[in-house]
């Protein structure tokens, strides 16, 4: 494939795929929050159960950011690679 | 009511195009707010800088006059007033360089309005049906997304017009979603107050964009983008399309995420030790093969292939327009 095209669409799916996740993952969350409240709330107390859900949300969250940094280091790396072996 | 509108409209984009020729294009260079356009080494000529005023100018006209007529609405006026305190913020460091982490606390400022003016509703709406009632997390949401927003087109002023392009579709896009709404009656939201909205900001975005686009006359500045991005954050917000004003703004966000994430916090331009791209005397870019060179969105498109800054233009702007009929689609689907 063109390289250029290539390009293009390897940098739209890696957005999309943000977007999909952004449109889809709070719904997840909230439903794994729910499923959290039915199983611990009568164990641990609410409050505990919120500190969990809190907990959990976050690291979600923080993995989400984590990945989508990893996702664009991968394709600068594969870019750079790329252009670096077809210069050489 | 909509004739004075439209008529407030006309006369303001006049006053914005007369602006524009006689007071940017012809006053801006001699009075020294003005630069080369780094991308074309080629040309000798200087570019009026901060020509974001001109979409101040028009709004302000545009407001002056629905006051005048004593018919303007609370939206309207509270979005007025975030694009020029955005804007203000933007001259202001157009003129004088404000800090890196300055200019940022300083755009929370903007956001001001919308909670003063009792704007900022007390829930938010999520995918699926998911509901918050979160009146006082919201209120600091607010505090949050207009910075964040502002300083996200800020940072993708990257080639002629596409920050204000971007902007442009991102308006657009909230503006067909919120009528979508009211048409199906699925808002209570006023149709007055939307058409003034809308005559409040397209066509002053399109004013600017006009003399923007490539090959750019004038420069917009930060006073531009800090604007306009106050503009998507208020709107978003004021029309209640959070989510659909995140996905509009998918490539300016993901432009900034790669930066700040990769090189590890808040920067200015002039402080990179290295350009993350090259551009040659005859205007080809190229992306820095150095290794510590900063990565940046551009920079990874320049290593697939893409040479001319006009193709780079292409390229951001088809992402735009494939993200905003994904934005209205998948908002339309899932809400």
């Amino acid at each position: 494939m063109n390289t250029k095209l290539e390009g293009f669409f390897i940098i739209l799916v890696v957005i999309l795929l943000v977007g999909v996740i952004l449109i889809v993952g709070p719904k997840f969350l909230f439903d794994l929050n729910i499923l959290f409240y039915r199983i611990l709330a009568s164990r641990i107390g609410n409050l505990l159960t919120a500190v969990v859900q809190l907990l959990f949300s976050g690291a979600i969250a923080l993995l989400f950011v984590y990945l989508w940094r990893l996702f664009f280091i991968f394709v600068f790396k594969y870019a750079y690679n790329k252009k670096v072996n077809s210069t050489s | 009511m909509y004739l004075i509108t439209l008529l407030s409209s006309l006369v303001a984009f006049v006053v914005g195009v007369v602006f524009v020729k006689k007071i940017v294009l012809q006053n801006f260079i001699k009075w020294g707010i003005s630069s080369k356009d780094v991308h074309k080494p080629y040309s000798e000529q200087t570019i009026p800088e901060s020509g974001g005023v001109a979409l101040l100018v028009y709004e302000a006209v545009f407001v002056i006059l629905l006051l005048l007529f004593n018919k303007i609405s609370t939206e309207t006026l509270c979005l007025f007033l975030v694009s020029a305190i955005a804007g203000l913020i933007g001259f202001i460091d157009d003129l004088k360089k404000l800090n890196k982490v300055v200019k940022p606390l300083l755009t929370v400022a903007a956001a001001l309005p919308i909670v003063l003016l009792k704007e900022t509703p007390s829930y938010l709406f999520l995918p699926f049906g998911v509901r918050f009632h979160i009146p006082i997390v919201y209120t600091l949401l607010v505090l949050i997304a207009i910075p964040v927003t502002s300083n996200a087109i800020n940072m993708f002023d990257v080639f002629n017009g596409v920050a204000t392009g971007t902007t442009l579709v991102a308006v657009l896009g909230l503006t067909v979603l919120k009528l979508i709404n009211i048409i199906i009656g699925r808002d209570s939201f006023s149709l007055v107050s939307f058409f003034q909205v809308t005559f409040l900001l397209i066509p002053g975005l399109f004013l600017i964009y006009l003399y923007n686009r490539y090959p750019s006359k004038m420069f917009v500045g930060d006073t531009g983008t800090l604007s306009m991005g106050a503009i998507i954050g208020a709107l978003s917000i004021i029309y209640r399309l959070e989510i659909a004003g995140v996905l509009f703004l998918l490539l300016p966000i993901t432009n900034s995420f790669v930066s700040l994430s990769i090189f590890g916090g808040l920067f200015e331009r002039h402080e990179l030790k290295e350009r993350p791209i090259v551009v040659e005397r005859d205007g080809t870019l190229k992306p820095n093969e150095s290794k510590s060179a900063p990565v940046t969105l551009t920079r990874i498109v320049l290593l697939f292939g893409y040479s001319k800054e006009k193709e780079v233009i292409n390229f951001y702007m088809t992402i735009n327009l494939i993200l905003l009929f994904f934005g209205i689609l998948s908002y339309l689907l899932v809400m």
